[in-house]
């Protein structure tokens, strides 16, 4: 019985430290995809799933977290039928810019807005995880189920059809455009 | 037109910028009172496996062999009265918490989804977290063998954690709390299932509504037993 109680201290200890560690990185990811009450469903899911196979947690758990939390967004979103990644991605790309041309922010924001829209969910899912999440491609690949080979040859592919597809736009950023973040404006 | 390379990391820099969550911008959540709270729910829940299995405790989530546990033995022994009362995050008239010391749940003292509390051999259950996903709800009723599925509508503050509907048969209520159903009566805080009980039912509990949600059920008035969509 001892015994027992230290293996389930154990398992709490580790699952505490891993909490600690990925909370805030899940919520972001999580919170990057779905918005509002969904994404504290899925946040919980994650966690929740997590402690059932806590076994299974790599070192490194956020790619696998990640990889958790992909799957419950899918699911949530088979289930619910629910578009908020939309919004919360045009909210992302229609954040205020400063630049020298309010005609040139707004077609560049537009542009860049409808060519990642446009996007399979595939590619969409490949750049954020490079461009938001900031992942290493060997854990983006973990995230995606993927070699890193694949990943690379998707990152690819993917930064090769958005350029095409904002090709010739005034894209917001560099020095002509720059997007002014939430905290930024605080 | 600039180059391909420069076109690209232009795009990406963009796109980055764009982030609608800047990492910056979740410092310190892990440790904010939301984070504890699931952390500590996590851990107080689900299953852990059977290592943590003892006779007279539950591991959530987890269908565990009846004769293991005192649950199982109430339902199998068809002595099992459940009485469902909601507490933790609701408004404390509405979330007495009876026979705290005849509890049975996992030990830490931490949060429960649910509590299963033993009364002269038969069974109380607390839901104390109205706002758990409800899928957890159900996965615990039905580790313990119960077929009631539960549902959550948004209700007005005050019937937020009681039970608005039930057609469980041969049920008894469990009244309590300040706040007021249809005719008068007190709200539900819980139901109690007769010995012996092997049937199956719905059971919907008031939830907190969100930001812009239409209440489906409000305190007070003729309210019906399946209420109707009112405005907040």
């Amino acid at each position: 019985v001892q015994r027992g109680n230290e293996s389930a201290q154990r398992r709490e200890d580790h699952f505490t430290e891993l909490f600690a560690g990925a909370y805030g990185p899940v919520l972001g990811y999580v919170r990057r995809r779905v918005g509002g009450e969904d994404a504290e469903d899925i946040v919980s899911e994650v966690f929740f799933t997590a402690w059932r196979h806590l076994d299974r947690a790599p070192a490194d758990p956020l790619p696998w977290l990640y990889r958790i939390a992909w799957h419950a967004i899918g699911n949530q979103r088979r289930g619910s039928a629910r578009r908020q990644r939309l919004q919360r991605r045009t909210q992302a790309l229609a954040s205020p810019l400063r630049a020298a041309d309010p005609a040139d922010e707004v077609v560049g924001r537009q542009a860049l807005a409808a060519a990642f829209d446009s996007l399979a969910e595939q590619d969409q899912e490949v750049l954020r995880l490079i461009c938001w999440e900031g992942l290493e491609r060997t854990d983006a690949a973990r995230v995606l189920g993927c070699s890193a080979a694949a990943f690379r040859v998707r990152l690819h592919r993917a930064r090769r059809r958005l350029a095409s597809l904002v090709d010739g736009a005034m894209i917001p950023g560099g020095s002509q455009q720059v997007p002014v973040s939430s905290q930024e404006r605080r | 037109m600039k180059s391909g390379r420069q076109t690209m990391q232009q795009i990406e820099e963009a796109l980055a910028r764009a982030n609608p969550v800047p990492a910056r911008e979740l410092s310190g959540s892990g440790t904010s009172a939301e984070a504890e709270a699931l952390r500590d729910r996590i851990l107080g829940t689900l299953p852990d496996g059977s290592r943590r299995h003892t006779a007279g405790s539950w591991i959530p989530g987890r269908r565990l062999p009846i004769r293991k546990t005192w649950a199982g033995i109430a339902v199998a022994a068809g002595a099992a009265i459940t009485a469902i009362t909601i507490s933790a995050q609701v408004p404390a008239h509405t979330a007495p918490r009876p026979h705290a010391a005849a509890r049975s749940h996992p030990a830490h003292g931490r949060a429960q989804l649910v509590e299963f509390t033993r009364r002269d051999g038969s069974l109380v259950v607390e839901i104390t977290d109205p706002n758990s996903p409800v899928s957890q709800l159900n996965a615990i009723f039905k580790a313990h063998g119960l077929h009631i599925k539960i549902n959550v509508i948004p209700v007005s503050p005050g019937l937020v954690g009681t039970i608005i509907y039930s057609d469980i048969p041969a049920t008894r209520e469990l009244q309590g709390g300040d706040c007021r159903m249809g005719g008068g009566g007190r709200c539900w805080i819980g139901f109690i299932l007769p010995p012996g009980f092997t049937g199956s039912g719905n059971l919907t509990i008031g939830r907190r509504a969100r930001p812009g949600e239409t209440y489906m059920s409000t305190e007070g008035g003729d309210q019906p037993r399946v209420p109707d969509q009112e405005q907040p």
